[in-house]
């Protein structure tokens, strides 16, 4: 219980920030999603069940308040929270490694937004926008989840405890 | 439900994400026609415009915590550019004031076709309240030579003093020993017009005075140059009688109006040469 009132502070903060704020003040398309990020945080510290729960509906408030397509924020995160989820499910990661596995889940969540706004007829050049936005957006995102994961970590327990 | 969350949970998320998926591309492919994606998003329009409006205030808030040196930089740029206008619109006062000067001047010139002049502008003023002196920025490159008269749109300035290459000095009728014969224009009555008359310091008009007994002068009568003496064109305008005194004796003097504005005046008229013969 107590968990949740850390929880759903962080997942609202997280939403007002991606929906509202950031929007208005990245710069040169540099972004990082904090949704995203506190549902890989919530998954890499306490249960990947809280991490799905904060991407899913999240993911799917953002695309209400900020996006076109509904759902599909939604889904990219559930897409990075399932691999992080399969990279940390065998092993406690350390923290440098933890950091490696949040940049890759990320990363294929960016690929699943870029594709989907590719196939549906964005016009953008991948190269460019890979490096200057999207590559240092993939890095914030993935350093902002150890703080969250630090924040949304079960009372009495390591960081990084396994479940 | 509850066991399969609690267990395979991947499992869920997976459903979950196909499902996502076919939603994004529903409301993708079918915009603005998807129901489920109207209804959302019609419920959630009071709440996007409420948080915009909060978001608007808190993004204000956090650009001047975090970004002071931004709004500086924007208020620094917003000041130059009013700055900027500011000098714009003071040239285009002053253009449009010239403009005006030298319409008046142009005016003139064609009102009398009969005499040859140099423009010139004033480059320096006496410090003298009364500016017994102005110089102008034409000299002997221009044909201007000492004794020439100059003139404005509303009267005579006074007369060149001292001429050099590209400039000349010009004593002003301010000077209180400067004179000029004149004519009544009305009776064609002579006289000598100059020497200040003030009352209580304050500069009225000039003297006009050697007029010829029980003269036929009122208040209101134009006087022009009479040409004697050959320095001043004959028919330009000296000014306008304010008042006229008589002694007792039949014998006349009046105070005639300076209507040049000698303080403030910029342009003026050398008078290098008429088409007529002018005594």
């Amino acid at each position: 219980m107590k968990r949740l009132w850390v929880m759903i502070p962080v997942a609202a903060i997280a939403i007002l920030l991606d929906s509202f704020l950031l929007p208005n003040l990245s710069h040169n398309g540099i972004r990082p999603l904090f949704v995203l990020a506190a549902a890989l945080g919530a998954a890499a510290s306490t249960k990947v069940q809280d991490g799905i729960v904060i991407a899913l509906i999240g993911g799917l408030l953002t695309d209400l308040f900020a996006n076109p397509y509904l759902g599909l924020s939604a889904a990219a995160y559930l897409v990075a929270v399932v691999i992080l989820y399969g990279f940390i499910r065998k092993n406690r990661p350390k923290l440098l490694m933890l950091l490696v596995f949040a940049l890759v889940a990320c990363t294929a969540s960016e690929a699943m937004i870029l594709g989907f706004s590719l196939i549906l007829g964005a016009r953008f050049s991948i190269l460019n926008r890979l490096l200057t936005a999207t590559l240092p957006s993939l890095i914030l995102e993935a350093l902002l989840v150890l703080p969250l994961a630090a924040i949304l970590k079960p009372a009495g327990k390591g960081t990084f405890d396994r479940r | 439900m509850r066991k399969l969350w609690k267990n395979r949970p991947l499992l869920i998320a997976w459903i979950a994400i196909v499902l996502l998926i076919v939603l994004a591309a529903f409301t993708a492919f079918a915009r603005g026609t998807a129901p489920v994606d109207g209804l959302f998003r019609n419920a959630s329009a009071p709440v996007i415009e409420a948080l915009h409006r909060a978001q608007t205030q808190v993004q204000a808030f956090f650009v001047r915590v975090f970004d002071p040196s931004g709004v500086q930089a924007e208020n620094d740029r917003l000041k130059t550019q009013v700055l900027e206008q500011q000098q714009q619109l003071a040239l285009l006062d002053e253009t449009e004031r010239e403009n005006a000067r030298l319409t008046e001047l142009l005016n003139f010139v064609q009102a009398n076709p009969n005499m040859r002049y140099v423009s010139a502008s004033v480059i320096g003023r006496d410090s003298n309240p009364y500016l017994d002196t102005v110089m102008l920025n034409a000299g002997t490159r221009s044909g201007v030579t000492e004794k020439m008269a100059v003139l404005t749109a509303d009267g005579i300035v006074g007369r060149v003093s001292e001429v050099g290459p590209n400039w000349c000095r010009v004593r002003t009728m301010c000077n209180d020993e400067m004179r000029i014969s004149v004519m009544v224009q009305r009776t064609r009555d002579e006289g000598m017009l100059g020497g200040l008359y003030e009352e209580d310091g304050i500069l009225i008009g000039l003297k006009l005075y050697y007029l010829p007994n029980n003269a036929d002068i009122q208040v209101g009568d134009v006087i022009r140059t009479s040409g004697i003496g050959g320095f001043f064109p004959k028919g330009l305008y000296a000014g306008t009688v304010l008042s006229v005194n008589e002694d007792g004796k039949g014998n006349y003097d009046a105070i005639v109006s300076l209507d040049v504005d000698f303080l403030h005046f910029e342009n003026a008229l050398v008078v290098v040469g008429t088409d007529e013969a002018v005594e």
